[in-house]
């Protein structure tokens, strides 16, 4: 709620009437009072956000969100007043005319009442629905909802590598494939390798390392909420790629990296740990009951239950459900609200929305890859580096249409949202190739709800894995049309766990089984954490039964009275018995870090997403609205990673003076007729005009040291010896997991038949055990941070 | 990070009002601030009076549970009735003082309007839900309404309020599942047991005074320590506030 009165002026609530010893905050500064309180008009924006009854899912949808929906309202408080002050001026505006033209001559300028005649003024009349068929107000509502729906739809990254042992695999597994497979580097264990044969000949891109060196020291940053105003400085970082995939591998090593010390598995919400049938064949294999598969087999170790709260969201299935052997079972899932289908993988980057347009690359996909897309530097057709470039140009052409309709496709993709011929090609890609002996038959059309999204859709590994028994890696990496390529990005039941490759597996499918033990091994300990889209929480049913004993404790207790006499006041002082509170039972929200994300949103700090035209105007404008909600002397950094030119740029907009805030968001056209000149907005949009400086660059990387001297007198050096020290430390990280899955490949496949007895890229095979090799990353990834 | 639990009450005599509230005091502060005097009984009623086991009274109920142990500091007879209640934290080092009224005039004002707006403006189709509202003037509060039945009151219920008010908008979302389960098992305990001592009460009442009395219709009213049956209600209500206060590191 808000009032306004004809003078159009607020005042600030807080600094007026509170006192020393109460000073409410709110979440979002604004000035919710008139000037003169005496006269004014009440208005309020009243939002309906459906939520269910329970407490996890008003968590989830508002309460957790609530920042980002103040501002949101605010945004739309300001709007609604600047429009009604325009509509007032132009009223006054024409009764001074009318005036006039009684009365004098000489046309006077309108004027808006001072303080002095506010008690002559009248009360102020609008037309009726004069608000109501606003363009710019439809629009921030239209923006409010879309927010909300994308906030509630976004899960936050949770990447645990302190605990887990299978995240942190994953993690090291990433870093190795990123270093060999983008950067260049060849270290792999894998003696068959195309690339194997090339060590030590180029040095690589040193892009990891040095983005590490940019982003490590900005992680406390990085880990708060960039909408938060009572902060100075707001930060982000904003993968820029048309492949989400080669891009969720990167938002995963970075997560795992800058939440490192954040992501922490508390022993209340840890439901199931040590599971010793991780390597049973038969279970794993004949996996018929996918509710058991979702939850213990997650590839990554931390796996995760969603609440059982139905809020707004369409239940969805995971496709690789669809693998399964019962196609008459298309409910079975546990998950019971949208997008947490996803959060059921572990680790894994979750992407609540799956674009319907997008689609695994097809076998016409990478046949029709053009090496003239290519324009990388230091980069060589040979290499698997071309061929993920291509494969990132040809994917990215296939988002941009559903980037530019602005669809979440979550639920409008369960509503059969998009063109028939998108829907039609997603049906048809899954009754085609790799798919055929995997997919049940799809009988969807009728059952909109339970609708399950094509195997395209949910194309989440690296596309170089080459994954099917009998296709050599190589042939994947030269980018020769493989039948059984798109085919492989969908996991089928079998290869969830690493145990069922050890049988029968002879020639050339040992290489493939290499490969799926590299990005298929399953820890020993497995967490099961229980999650929502914003937050980890512990069981909810214990936390109110402990809260229950606690009262019932409390009320029947025999209680110890002891007086005191303080002059004229006795006071009754009585001890609490109970224990004391448990920290550990605390919900913990997620930082507001995710992975790949359709459009930008500058409500999450760490993102990825596709660029469209507008990206940067967009980038510039979040920034923009940072520093206009924050003090002044405040800062909006954001980081934007271009993964097509490995490019890392800086984006830094300072704060202006007080009385050079740009008005609130509104269309062109508005804000042409406010009151302020054509000159005075334009010079108001220069002087908010963000520095951009380029932090790496294929082309910088030769030189010794270069610096970027900020706008606020802080320099960032990147020097060539702290990316040498970090680059160090992935390679031996990289080792160690190599020499990880080496023991592993000899575990699988005994002696005379192991696939790995030669020496691999450091020269040193030697037996690591699962414990030793992360207990080392470990070591190695704290040096990292210092 | 400023938390205050009050229980309010919509008396049938006064409208909204407070009955106690519950602050926390940091270990660099002196609690004898926060103490709040000795109100007289003629300004308050039954339902409104935040009543505190006196000495004598504590010696009394010894017998029925609880067992106090008198103070060296004063005889009995010389002690004035207490008017708050405190509690040390073993964990936090904080103190937390329950008074009937606060004694900082911004709280007691904001307070006072915050209550107001939970029985007058702030409403809810569904009243098990909490209520959540504030303002940059008052504070932020979540509030749970619950009804006690009671054959003595206006339309036979007793309307009450715990709140819990912050100083900070975003403190209150960010603990949101901490406090609604706090208030919600103790609103759920103490409707449970209002109900016990009321069917208790009723099978011991031989008496027909409900059938040949006039007097015996009108609205009364009645403390919460008459309505739980427990001299040591609110010693017992402090000891939860304290405990939630002490959950949200206060």
């Amino acid at each position: 709620m808000f009032s306004l009165d004809p003078s159009f002026e607020s005042s600030s609530r807080s600094s007026s009437t509170s006192g020393d010893d109460w000073r409410p905050h709110p979440s979002v500064k604004a000035n919710g009072s008139p000037a003169y309180e005496n006269l004014s008009t009440r208005f309020s924006i009243g939002v309906v956000i459906p939520v269910g009854r329970g407490i996890s899912s008003m968590e989830e949808e508002v309460t957790d969100n609530w920042t980002d929906i103040s501002n949101l309202l605010v945004t739309i408080q300001e709007v609604v007043t600047e429009k009604l002050k325009k509509t007032y001026v132009s009223q006054a505006h024409r009764r001074n005319c009318s005036y006039n033209q009684h009365s004098s001559s000489v046309p006077k300028m309108p004027k808006v009442p001072s303080v002095g005649n506010l008690s002559s003024c009248k009360k102020m009349n609008f037309s009726a629905y004069i608000l109501q068929t606003d363009f710019d107000l439809n629009q921030q509502f239209h923006s409010l909802v879309r927010c909300i729906l994308l906030l509630v739809e976004t899960p936050r990254l949770f990447v645990a590598l302190k605990e887990s042992n299978q995240a942190l695999i994953s993690w090291a597994s990433a870093v190795a494939a990123w270093l060999e497979l983008k950067d260049g580097r060849f270290f792999t264990a894998d003696p068959t390798s195309p690339s194997s044969e090339k060590v030590s000949i180029k040095p690589g891109l040193k892009f990891l390392a040095s983005l590490f060196s940019i982003l490590l020291p900005l992680r406390k940053q990085i880990l708060e909420d960039p909408m938060n105003r009572s902060r100075n400085k707001s930060v982000r970082v904003v993968i820029v790629t048309g492949n989400p995939i080669v891009s969720q591998k990167l938002i995963f090593i970075l997560a795992g990296l800058i939440g490192y010390d954040n992501y922490v598995i508390r022993a209340s919400m840890e439901a199931a740990t040590d599971d010793s049938s991780s390597t049973d064949d038969d279970t794993q294999t004949s996996t018929s009951d996918e509710t058991t598969r979702d939850v213990t087999a997650s590839d990554y170790g931390v796996s995760f239950s969603p609440t059982k709260v139905l809020p707004i969201s369409i239940e969805r299935k995971l496709s690789s459900q669809r693998s399964s052997s019962d196609s008459s079972t298309p409910s079975i899932s546990p998950i019971g609200r949208s997008g947490s289908s996803l959060l059921a993988r572990g680790w894994k980057v979750p992407t609540k929305s799956v674009p319907i347009a997008s689609s695994s690359p097809t076998v016409q996909g990478l046949s029709n890859v053009k090496a003239e897309r290519v324009s990388i530097p230091l980069l060589h057709k040979e290499t698997s580096y071309a061929s993920l470039q291509n494969l990132s140009s040809s994917y990215g052409g296939g988002m941009q249409p559903q980037s530019a309709l602005g669809l979440s496709s979550s639920w409008r993709g369960a509503f059969n949202f998009g063109s028939f011929m998108e829907r039609w090609k997603m049906n048809n890609l899954a009754s085609r190739g790799g798919f055929a002996s995997t997919s049940p038959p799809r009988h969807d059309f009728g059952s909109i709800i339970d609708r399950t999204p094509s195997p395209a859709t949910d194309y989440d590994e690296y596309p170089w894995k080459g994954s099917t028994p009998g296709t050599p890696l190589y042939k994947t990496l030269s980018r020769e049309p493989s039948s059984t390529f798109s085919g492989g990005s969908t996991p089928t039941t079998s290869e969830t766990k690493f145990g069922s490759y050890g049988v029968g597996i002879s020639g050339p499918s040992k290489l493939s089984s290499f490969n799926k033990l590299f990005h298929s091994y399953v820890a020993k300990r497995k967490f099961h954490v229980q999650r929502t889209a914003t937050r980890l929480i512990s069981s909810k049913v214990e936390q109110s039964k402990v809260i229950g004993n606690k009262i019932s404790a409390i009320m029947n207790a025999d209680l110890n009275f002891t007086y005191t006499d303080r002059g004229d006041i006795s006071v009754l002082s009585v001890e609490n018995e109970e224990a004391a509170p448990d920290d550990d039972a605390a919900p913990y929200k997620l930082p507001p870090l995710v992975g790949y994300t359709e459009k930008y949103l500058p409500h999450f700090s760490l993102m990825s997403c596709i660029q469209p035209g507008n990206l940067e105007t967009s980038i510039f404008e979040s920034m923009s609205e940072d520093v206009r909600r924050m003090d002044a002397g405040s800062v909006s950094d954001t980081y934007v990673i271009n993964l097509r030119q490995r490019e890392v740029k800086l984006f830094e907009l300072r704060s202006p003076a007080q009385d050079e805030y740009p008005q609130p968001s509104m269309s062109t056209n508005f804000q042409r007729s406010t009151p302020n000149s054509k000159l005075t907005n334009d010079l108001q949009r220069f002087k908010l005009r963000p520095k951009v400086s380029l932090l790496f660059s294929p082309f910088l990387q030769g030189k010794s040291r270069y610096e970027q001297q900020l706008s606020n007198g802080s320099t960032l050096s990147v020097t060539t010896s702290a990316v040498d020290a970090f680059d160090e430390k992935l390679n031996l990280i990289s080792g160690l997991i190599n020499r990880f899955f080496c023991t592993q490949s000899k575990r699988i496949h005994p002696s005379g038949s192991a696939l790995y007895t030669a020496e691999d890229a450091k020269g040193n095979c030697a037996d690591i055990d699962e414990d030793t090799c992360c207990d080392k990353i470990r070591e190695l990834i704290r040096t990292l941070l210092g | 990070m400023t938390f205050i639990v009050t229980l309010a009450h919509f008396c049938e005599v006064h409208g909204p009002s407070m009955v106690m509230c519950t602050q926390a005091v940091d270990s660099s502060e002196s609690p004898s601030k926060y103490y709040g005097s000795r109100i007289p009984d003629s300004q308050l009623c039954e339902s409104c009076r935040l009543k505190i086991p006196k000495q004598m009274d504590a010696q009394r109920s010894d017998s029925s549970g609880t067992s106090p142990s008198s103070s060296t500091a004063a005889s009995p007879k010389e002690m004035p009735d207490p008017s708050t209640i405190q509690t040390e934290s073993k964990t936090t080092g904080s103190t937390y003082v329950s008074t009937q009224f606060p004694t900082s005039q911004h709280r007691y004002s904001s307070l006072r309007h915050i209550i107001m707006r939970i029985f007058t403006i702030e409403t809810s189709s569904d009243t098990n839900q909490p209520l959540i509202f504030g303002d940059a003037k008052a504070g932020y509060s979540m509030a749970l309404l619950f009804k006690i039945f009671d054959r003595t009151a206006r339309g036979s219920e007793r309307k009450y309020s715990i709140v819990v008010t912050s100083d900070k908008e975003n403190d209150i979302f960010a603990n949101y599942s901490l406090i609604l389960l706090n208030l919600a098992k103790t609103v759920d305990y103490i409707t449970t047991r209002s109900v016990e001592v009321t069917e208790k009460a009723a099978k011991n009442d031989s008496t027909n005074d409900v059938y040949l009395r006039r007097s015996a219709g009108v609205p009364k009213t009645k403390s919460l320590v008459t309505i739980m049956d427990d001299q040591s209600f609110f010693v017992r209500l402090h000891l939860l506030a304290s405990s939630l206060l002490e959950e949200l590191h206060c």
